[in-house]
C-alpha cells in the first residue's frame, strides 16, 4: 500500500515537473512568436543602410543602399554599388521560425549587452532542413529578439545580434552578423589566376563580420 | 631616321599581325564572358559559403577588362618579342644592315632609334589592349564595380578607382613588355639568324619566370634579381591599399633591367664588323 502510493506520488511529481518544463518552452517560444505579432503591426517602411564588411580574403569598401518593406512580407533591396549581405539578406530572421515546427527547450536566462534575454533553443522536428539548431536572446521586458544563432548540418554557423534605438520601436538600428566559412586549397589556387603561389593559404576556416546600419523614415503602422 | 624606323617598324607583317591576333583573342574572350561570366563569378563568390548573398551587377566592362588583361598578358609579351626579336638580325642576315649603316650614321644612333621605334610600337600594342579591352568592354557591358582578385584576395573596386589602377597596370606593363623587348633587341644584337634571336628571347624568358614562380626557398635568394619576377606587379594596382613602395621597388627593378640590356646592346653592336 505503502509502495503504491509512494509511485503514485512521484509519478504526479514528475508529471508536474514535466509540465512546467513543457510550459516553460512554451513560454519561450512565445517570446519569438510576440516578437513577430508585434512586427506584424508595422504596414510599411523604408529604410537607408549602410555595409560595413570585414570578410577575409575580400575587401569591399563601405557601401549603401535603400531598404523598402510592404506589408506581409515584401521585402526590396535597391543598392548604389556590388555589396555583401547576410545569407537572408535584410529579412529578420524571426520571420524564417513561424513557418517551420520545432522542439523548443528553454535555456534560461543570459544578459546580451546589460539586456536580460531569455534564451531559447529550437530544434525543427523537419529533418530535411539544413538548419541543425536555432538559439535566440530575447529581451524579457521589450520582447525584441537580441541575438539569432544558427547551426546548420554542415557545420556552418551564422550569428545576427541586433541593436536597437528608441524611436526606431521594434526595428533593429544596427545588425551585426557574423558567419563562417571554409575555403579548401584547391579553391584558393583558382583564386591566383597569376599562377604565383606565394601567400597562398591552405585548407581553413574564415570568419567574416558585416555591420548594417538602418535609418528609417515613413514607418506606418497597421 | 627615327621616322624611318618607325616607318619599318610597323610596315612589318608580323607587327600588325600581332594586332590582329590581340582583336581576335579579344573577340573570342568577349563571347565566352558574355554568355559564361556570370556563371563563373558566382562559382569564384561561393567560395565566401552560404553564409552571405551578393548584390549588384557583376558584369561589367571593368571586370570584362581585367580578366582580358590577365587571359592576354604572357600571350601578348610572347608575341611581341616575335617583332622584335628579329629587328637587327634581319637586317645583318638580309645584308641591308652594312648599307644602312654606310650612311653617315653610329652604330649607337642606329640601335637608339631601332629601340625607339620598338618602343613606340610596345607603347601602340598596350594602347591598342587597353582601347579594346577597356574601351569596349565599357561600350558593350557598361560600368560598375570591379571584382578584382590577387593572390587568392577579391577587392571591390568603385569604378573611379578601377579606372586608375587600370591606367597605373597598363604602365607597368608597358614597363614589362619594353623589358621584353630590350632582351630580344640584345639577342637580336647577337645572332644573325633571327628565329636564333626570337627562339633565343622566349627561352631566357620561359626558364626565367619558371624560376620565379616556383615555391621553393631555394631561389628565393635569386628571385628579387630576376627581371620576371616583376611580371605580375601590375596585378598588386587592382589591390586595397596599393602598396607603392613595392610597386616602386619593382619598377625601378625593370628600368635598370631595360638600362642594362640597352648599354650591352649598344656595346656589343658598336664593337661588331658589319661584313655581310
Amino acid at each position: 500500500m505503502k509502495r503504491n502510493l509512494l509511485c503514485t506520488a512521484l509519478f504526479i511529481t514528475s508529471l508536474i515537473f514535466s509540465f512546467q518544463a513543457f510550459s516553460q518552452a512554451g513560454d519561450a517560444f512565445s517570446y519569438v512568436e510576440n516578437y513577430n505579432h508585434r512586427l506584424d503591426s508595422i504596414k510599411n517602411y523604408q529604410a537607408v543602410f549602410t555595409v560595413n564588411s570585414e570578410i577575409p580574403l575580400l575587401k569591399i569598401p563601405v557601401t549603401r543602399g535603400k531598404m523598402f518593406f510592404k506589408w506581409p512580407a515584401h521585402y526590396s533591396i535597391s543598392t548604389y554599388q556590388f555589396t555583401v549581405l547576410p545569407k537572408q539578406k535584410l529579412t529578420p530572421v524571426t520571420r524564417f521560425l513561424l513557418r517551420a515546427n520545432f522542439k523548443t527547450i528553454d535555456r534560461g536566462v543570459e544578459m546580451v549587452n546589460h539586456h536580460q534575454c531569455k534564451v531559447v533553443e529550437l530544434h525543427p522536428y523537419d529533418t530535411t532542413t539544413l538548419v541543425s539548431q536555432y538559439t535566440i536572446w530575447v529581451d524579457v521586458e521589450t520582447y525584441m529578439v537580441r541575438r539569432v544563432f544558427v547551426s546548420e548540418k554542415d557545420g556552418s554557423e551564422f550569428v545576427y545580434h541586433y541593436s536597437y534605438q528608441s524611436g526606431t520601436d521594434l526595428l533593429p538600428s544596427r545588425l551585426f552578423y557574423t558567419f563562417n566559412y571554409t575555403l579548401p586549397h584547391e579553391q584558393n589556387i583558382l583564386l591566383n589566376p597569376v599562377a604565383l603561389y606565394d601567400d597562398v593559404e591552405s585548407s581553413r576556416v574564415y570568419e567574416g563580420k558585416i555591420t548594417i546600419d538602418f535609418t528609417y523614415s515613413n514607418i506606418r503602422k497597421k | 631616321m627615327m621616322l624611318q624606323e618607325i616607318y619599318k617598324m610597323f610596315t612589318r607583317s608580323y607587327a600588325k599581325i600581332v594586332l590582329l591576333v590581340i582583336f581576335i583573342l579579344m573577340l573570342v574572350f568577349s563571347l565566352a564572358f558574355a554568355f559564361e561570366g556570370q556563371e563563373y563569378y558566382d562559382s569564384l563568390l561561393s567560395t565566401f559559403g552560404k553564409g552571405v548573398s551578393f548584390e549588384g551587377k557583376l558584369i561589367n566592362g571593368n571586370l570584362f577588362a581585367f580578366q582580358l588583361f590577365h587571359a592576354l598578358w604572357l600571350f601578348v609579351g610572347l608575341m611581341v618579342i616575335f617583332v622584335t626579336g628579329g629587328m637587327i638580325s634581319e637586317e645583318k642576315s638580309g645584308g641591308t644592315l652594312r648599307m644602312v649603316l654606310s650612311r653617315k650614321v653610329s652604330k649607337t644612333g642606329f640601335f637608339t632609334a631601332r629601340f625607339m621605334a620598338a618602343k613606340l610600337y610596345v607603347l601602340i600594342v598596350v594602347l591598342f589592349m587597353a582601347a579594346l579591352s577597356l574601351g569596349g568592354g565599357l561600350i558593350i557591358f557598361g560600368s560598375g564595380e570591379l571584382l578584382a582578385f590577387d593572390n587568392g584576395k577579391f577587392f571591390v573596386l568603385t569604378s573611379n578607382q578601377a579606372l586608375l589602377s587600370f591606367a597605373l597596370a597598363y604602365l607597368f606593363y608597358f614597363l614589362m613588355l619594353l623589358t621584353v623587348v630590350s632582351l630580344s633587341l640584345l639577342f637580336s644584337v647577337l645572332y644573325k639568324n633571327s628565329t636564333k634571336a626570337i627562339l633565343s628571347t622566349v627561352s631566357v624568358i620561359v626558364i626565367l619566370y619558371f624560376v620565379s614562380s616556383l615555391d621553393f626557398s631555394l631561389f628565393d635568394s635569386v628571385k628579387p634579381f630576376l627581371f620576371t619576377s616583376y611580371f605580375t606587379s601590375w596585378s598588386q594596382f587592382f589591390t586595397t591599399p596599393i602598396d607603392w613602395m613595392k610597386l616602386t621597388f619593382d619598377a625601378i627593378v625593370l628600368v635598370v633591367h631595360i638600362l642594362i640590356f640597352y648599354t650591352a646592346s649598344v656595346m656589343i653592336f658598336s664593337k661588331q664588323e658589319i661584313l655581310d
